[in-house]
């Protein structure tokens, strides 16, 4: 047997000393054990997703209320009929002269702004 | 009805695992748990110290399951691995090895000379390797109680080939000193063993 043989191959007297060591059988409570560490790990990495999926619908709520906000306080309702929000230019004030008309009345009358 | 997933690949038993199947990770641990329980009992000579060497392997593929590599090695060599970092591991805590606990009698034996004989052969030869280095006792018991090939004993144990094979010859040379006289007188032990 050259060198590399007796580096590769298996000591077959050494081998089968080794057989004679005894392994006792893996105990019953081990299987159960690592179904309750699979189990804590599944919570564990199921919990930030939920928790991430809650801050991202209360996103969600707070732009549609942020939205709706909007809406109803500061843009201008649509004209009748359907037409699209009035331009204002200096020479129109069409559609705000229930807001406008006064207050220019008052200005007129010296009222400072 | 058989098991679910016992027709199923490694990668697929990971894939089903990684996913939250529970009887994937389970049908994972029945493929190997043997040879990493063998493995970690006869590096730390101890059954509770293997039970917690094995359960952390197997709980290493939940908690980082992206350091297996499929390409690398087999999910075998990968558990192994992992075993053997945890006893390297337990040791340096330990700074101590703790000694084999008394394994339970051989209930195959009816003669009690038989089982005698049988009692003191295993004791020698677990007190052999146990006097190994802990580099030296891993790759005999991979090599040659295993029968893992050279490149997955590298694998393993995280070092080239050579040096593999060098800690291998230097191991056999120790065991062999050590058990110079069952060496020599072969037929000693296997006469007992084929009358079994």
């Amino acid at each position: 047997m050259d060198v590399k043989d007796a580096f590769d191959k298996r000591d077959e007297r050494l081998g089968e000393l080794l057989g004679h060591l005894r392994t006792p059988a893996p105990p019953s409570t081990l299987e159960a054990r690592l179904r309750m560490t699979f189990r804590e790990c599944r919570a564990r990495r199921v919990a930030p997703a939920r928790a991430w999926a809650l801050i991202g619908l209360a996103g969600v709520v707070v732009l549609a209320a942020a939205g709706v906000l909007y809406v109803a306080r500061v843009s201008t309702p649509r004209m009748a009929g359907g037409a699209s929000k009035p331009i204002v230019t200096p020479l129109s004030l069409e559609g705000f002269e229930p807001v406008l008309r006064p207050k220019l009345a008052r200005l007129k009358d010296g009222e400072r702004p | 009805m058989g098991e679910p997933w016992s027709g199923s690949t490694d990668e697929q038993l990971l894939e089903a695992t990684a996913s939250g199947e529970e009887e994937a990770f389970v049908e994972i641990y029945r493929r190997y748990h043997e040879r990493v329980y063998r493995f970690a009992y006869h590096m730390t000579g101890f059954a509770a110290a293997a039970e917690d060497v094995t359960h952390t392997s197997f709980a290493s593929l939940l908690k980082s399951p992206r350091r297996f590599r499929p390409g690398r090695a087999g999910l075998g060599t990968y558990l192994c691995a992992a075993a053997r970092n945890q006893n390297l591991k337990r040791l340096r805590q330990a700074r101590h090895e703790v000694l084999y606990a008394k394994p339970a009698a051989d209930a195959r034996a009816e003669d009690p000379l038989q089982s005698l004989l049988a009692e003191e052969l295993a004791h020698a030869v677990r007190d052999a390797v146990l006097r190994l280095a802990p580099l030296h006792r891993e790759v005999v018991i991979l090599f040659e109680l295993e029968g893992l090939d050279l490149a997955s004993v590298a694998e393993i144990v995280g070092a080239d080939v050579g040096t593999v094979k060098v800690r291998l010859h230097r191991a056999r040379m120790k065991l062999r000193q050590w058990l110079e006289s069952y060496v020599t007188s072969g037929a000693r032990a296997t006469s007992f063993d084929r009358r079994r």
